[in-house]
């Protein structure tokens, strides 16, 4: 088995606050492994570093081999937006001063502002050049990390309180040909298309996860523990390699704890990875296979279930003995 | 001006500020973007259009603008004036959201705000880019040389190199414009179940080809039949007035059919009505226009202001009191309060414009006036036209003037404008949008980059800004900056507001109550001393305040409420495959119509 993520030495401060503090781990491909510590410990704040939603002082996270600064440059999109954007601001700054200022012509106000253009669009590509060669830069671009299959839920549900639960699943699916405007207007039928299989596919998600009776329910009025099938059910929709839970089951009664556990461990059985932050204890010893015990921002223990519950190291981080 | 003029630039002004404001509804509505600086687009497509027609800068008068392309060809036109207007307003849009769309609700409505007001500025204090603080006018908006549309024939319009007798081809587009719209409504109706024979007036309405429709082939839905019926109608049309001259009997023609769906849309809005609820309606119509008389019959100021709110106090009590007490009467009062605004609108176009000739006992210009706002489609009076002799009306000067033809122009390209939002609200793309109005953080963790797609939003909603300020600058003939000022902004939010931000529907519905409430003042306002009406125009911006005030409070989903754009579409059975074998029968038992 390899590592499908490999944390090295990463470290986050707030102010005076140091949140995460060297800490280093491994995450082995098609396993669920288990997150936890006390209050503090720095998990969540591990989360989002790894998911990008943070940018780290220092350490690097390595996601299927490749670091995740590597990943997080600026998208195609993106460059496409900034560099057209610098280049007409710089090509129209050209063209109207060799008119306004110095009189030229037209042909030669527009050569200029061809000229102007060019060296619009080539300020801006260099300047993000430099920002990826240079190692005080740091990116935050999670959208870039969940393309790449690293996928995560909030602890606090974030479902989209606007929309039905079976369009919160409809979202999720990448590469969606109606997602680009030209498409949406003009090749309808190719989209509508792959919407009726998005359709049919999220109604054997919610079928998967037995909210299929509230598919067409607003999400914001469903129950607390139906939102967290929900979520659970977005990430999935994305086809992830590694999927990072927060808190997957709080809130959530223990019949339906139980079927999500064995839910999750057929997923990985399939080769799904699992990351989980969890504070029910039972839920973490039945469910991982490994468990990465945190204190005070670095990396306590890492073992088997087994070996972490009789560990005193562990029991001590827990009750606060110094 | 007769009453059907004011109706018809009612509806080009609903138009105009409907694709305004549809450029709002994008950008708030849709993706939750507050640009209060939206005006500034609607100024950059009205200046660019203009710039684009205007012939080259004369030194010598007193206007300056920087250039005038209106003596290029083919560049120097309306069609692409627009078009540059619309592109340039979406790219500036584009540009002005780069460094601002980063900032949280408020702080991004701030800044847009201040661009919009710098962009005003510079109009204002930049007196060699478009005539600074004076009008910018001298051009000439699109084919006004061939109206009003006479029949001697000597006017003509250049078609595909091909010169085509102006008045045939233009009133052709006039009622393919009026005819198609109207057979969409009536489709509509017919769906919908009418006490009336609409099928059979649908069939005629749409020269039969309502039944050659085929699923797969063309002719396929309501809309397609619509537009073919238009352009049958109008090629018919366009035949009698060139073979038979016969200008009022083709306006009479038309205006007769829109007549008929329109009866058609109230026999079922009010059919059902009980005669109690009807008597209610009439009578709370009734109550309004009699409130409203001491405006135009009392002399004292004092005694108009004092005697219609007294009134207007009575009957608004009145109807409060009838809610409360009576059980049948709250439950209908939706109903009740429409059948007054229809009893209230129809006194006010039918009757009270032949009540002044009749009390002085002309009955000739009592049935002109009557005439005129039944067909509506043509104008009556005037020194040019044709002239009708008719039995008791006495001579008729009967022509088609340019506000008409504004009015098909404009109607359709709001529905344009509507159904682009539809389309982009219904796809994937919109779906996106959706996300990112609830929240970011969640369409960034799904693979989306919102940046982009918010700027996508800021692009199209700045360019229908645009769009409708080339509109603009056709409608009024001539621009100033101080009808740009940050204003119109908020009258397009309140407008999205009235009617639901997440509503396109609503937007219309919003543009429509609120040029009601401005032309309704207007006409009040002119019964008041000519030193009293700036106060009366100025007091309608408090109530409207207080309107947009009440809106928020009580309607914060406005008044069609949230529109359900989740895909697929409801009874679009299309997009829900059945399933084979015995799934089938279970999942989709509820779905069968």
């Amino acid at each position: 088995m390899s590592a499908i993520l490999e944390v090295e030495d990463l470290r986050k401060t707030f102010g005076g606050i140091v949140a995460v503090d060297g800490a280093t781990f491994e995450i082995e491909e098609g396993s669920i492994t288990g997150l936890i510590g006390p209050n503090g410990a720095g998990k969540t704040t591990t989360f989002n570093l790894i998911s990008g939603f943070y940018k780290p002082d220092s350490g690097t996270v390595r996601y299927d081999g490749q670091p995740l600064q590597d990943l997080m440059t600026a998208s195609s999109d993106e460059r496409l937006i900034w560099g057209s954007a610098s280049g007409l601001t710089f090509g129209s700054i050209g063209a109207v001063a060799a008119v306004g200022a110095a009189g030229l012509g037209t042909a030669t106000s527009l050569g200029v502002g061809a000229l102007g253009a060019g060296l619009g669009a080539g300020v801006y590509l260099g300047q993000e050049r430099l920002k990826t060669a240079s190692d005080g830069h740091k990116f935050s671009r999670p959208f870039m990390l969940a393309r790449e299959g690293l996928a995560r839920t909030f602890q606090i549900t974030r479902e989209l309180s606007d929309m039905t639960a079976r369009e919160n699943l409809m979202l999720a699916p990448q590469q969606q040909a109606g997602e680009k405007l030209v498409n949406a207007w003009f090749r309808r039928d190719a989209v509508a298309e792959e919407e009726s299989a998005l359709y049919e596919r999220a109604t054997e998600m919610l079928e998967l996860l037995e909210i299929d009776h509230v598919a067409e329910e607003l999400a914001g009025n469903l129950s607390g523990g139906q939102r967290k099938l929900l979520e659970l059910g977005r990430v999935l929709m994305l086809d992830p390699k590694l999927v990072l839970l927060d808190e997957p089951v709080a809130g959530v009664n223990p019949a339906l704890t139980e079927k999500l556990t064995d839910r999750i461990r057929a997923l990985r059985d399939e080769g799904y990875t699992f990351c989980i932050v969890e504070h029910d204890m039972e839920v973490i010893m039945d469910l991982c296979d490994t468990i990465i015990v945190m204190n005070e921002g670095k990396k306590l223990v890492e073992g088997k279930p087994a070996t972490i519950r009789d560990d005193q190291r562990v029991i001590d981080a827990y009750l606060g003995v110094d | 001006m007769a009453v059907s003029d004011v109706v018809i630039s009612f509806i080009v002004l609903v138009a105009i500020y409907g694709i305004l404001s549809y450029g709002l509804t994008l950008k708030y509505g849709h993706t939750g973007l507050l640009d209060f600086g939206h005006v500034g687009f609607f100024l950059v497509g009205a200046y660019t259009s203009v710039l684009f027609v205007l012939p080259p800068d004369d030194p010598g008068d007193f206007t300056a603008y920087v250039f005038g392309l209106g003596d290029v060809p083919v560049v120097g036109t309306w069609v692409v004036g627009i078009a540059v207007a619309t592109v340039l307003s979406g790219i500036i849009g584009g540009l002005v959201a780069l460094p601002t769309i980063r900032l949280r609700e408020d702080y991004l409505a701030i800044t847009v705000l201040g661009v919009s007001v710098i962009f005003q500025r510079f109009i204002q204090a930049e007196s060699w880019f478009a005539n600074g603080p004076d009008a910018l006018r001298g051009y000439s908006p699109p084919l006004k040389s061939s109206f009003p549309l006479l029949l001697e024939g000597q006017v003509s319009v250049p078609f595909l190199g091909v010169s085509l007798p102006a008045t045939p081809v233009l009133f052709g587009v006039i009622t393919a414009v009026v005819w198609g719209v109207a057979l969409a409504v009536l489709a509509g109706e017919r769906d919908r179940g009418s006490p009336l024979p609409v099928s059979t007036l649908y069939l005629a309405g749409s020269f039969g080809l309502s039944t050659l429709g085929r699923p797969d082939g063309p002719l396929a839905n309501k809309v397609q039949i619509a537009a073919a019926g238009g352009i049958v109608a109008a090629v018919l049309m366009a035949v009698l007035l060139a073979v038979a001259d016969r200008i009022l009997l083709v306006g009479v023609l038309v205006s007769a059919f829109t007549w008929l769906v329109l009866i058609a849309v109230l026999a079922r809005q009010f059919g059902r009505l009980s005669r109690r609820e009807w008597l209610s309606g009439i009578a709370l119509g009734t109550g309004f226009l009699v409130a409203l008389l001491p405006i135009p019959f009392a002399d004292a100021v004092a005694v108009k202001i004092a005697g219609s709110l007294l009134l207007l106090g009575a009957v608004v009590g009145g109807f409060y009191r009838a809610v409360q007490s009576l059980d049948w009467f709250a439950e209908a009062k939706v109903q009740i309060v429409g059948a007054a605004a229809l009893w209230f609108v129809a006194i006010w176009y039918f009757v009270i414009p032949i009540v002044g000739p009749l009390g002085s006992g002309q009955l000739g210009p009592a049935l002109k006036a009557l005439l005129q706002n039944l067909v509506w489609i043509l104008a009556f009076g005037g020194d040019v036209g044709v002239d009708y002799i008719a039995a008791v009306v006495g001579n008729l000067t009967v022509q088609v003037d340019y506000q008409r033809f504004l009015l098909a122009g404009f109607v359709l390209f709001m529905i344009g404008a509507y159904y682009l939002l539809e389309l982009t609200a219904r796809s994937p793309f919109g779906r996106v949008l959706r996300a990112v109005r609830n929240d970011e953080d969640v369409v960034r963790s799904l693979g989306k980059d919102p940046f982009v797609y918010k700027i996508q939003s800021m692009v199209i909603g700045s360019a229908l800004a645009g769009f409708a300020g080339a509109l603009w600058a056709v409608y009024t003939q001539g621009l100033t900056f101080v009808t740009f000022a940050p204003r119109v902004t908020f009258i397009a939010l309140l407008i999205v507001f009235i009617g639901g931000p997440n509503n396109n529907k609503g937007t219309i519905l919003g543009a429509a109550v609120f040029w009601a409430f401005q032309q309704a003042t207007t006409q009040i306002a002119s019964f008041f001393p000519p030193a009293l009406r700036v106060n009366v125009v100025a007091f309608r911006l408090v109530v409207m305040g207080i309107l947009f005030l009440i809106v928020l409070y009580y309607l914060p989903d406005g008044l069609l409420g949230k529109a359900n754009y989740s895909t697929p579409r409801e009874g679009d059975k299309t997009h829900t495959p059945q399933r084979e074998g015995g799934v089938a029968a279970r999942a989709d038992g509820g779905d069968d119509e």
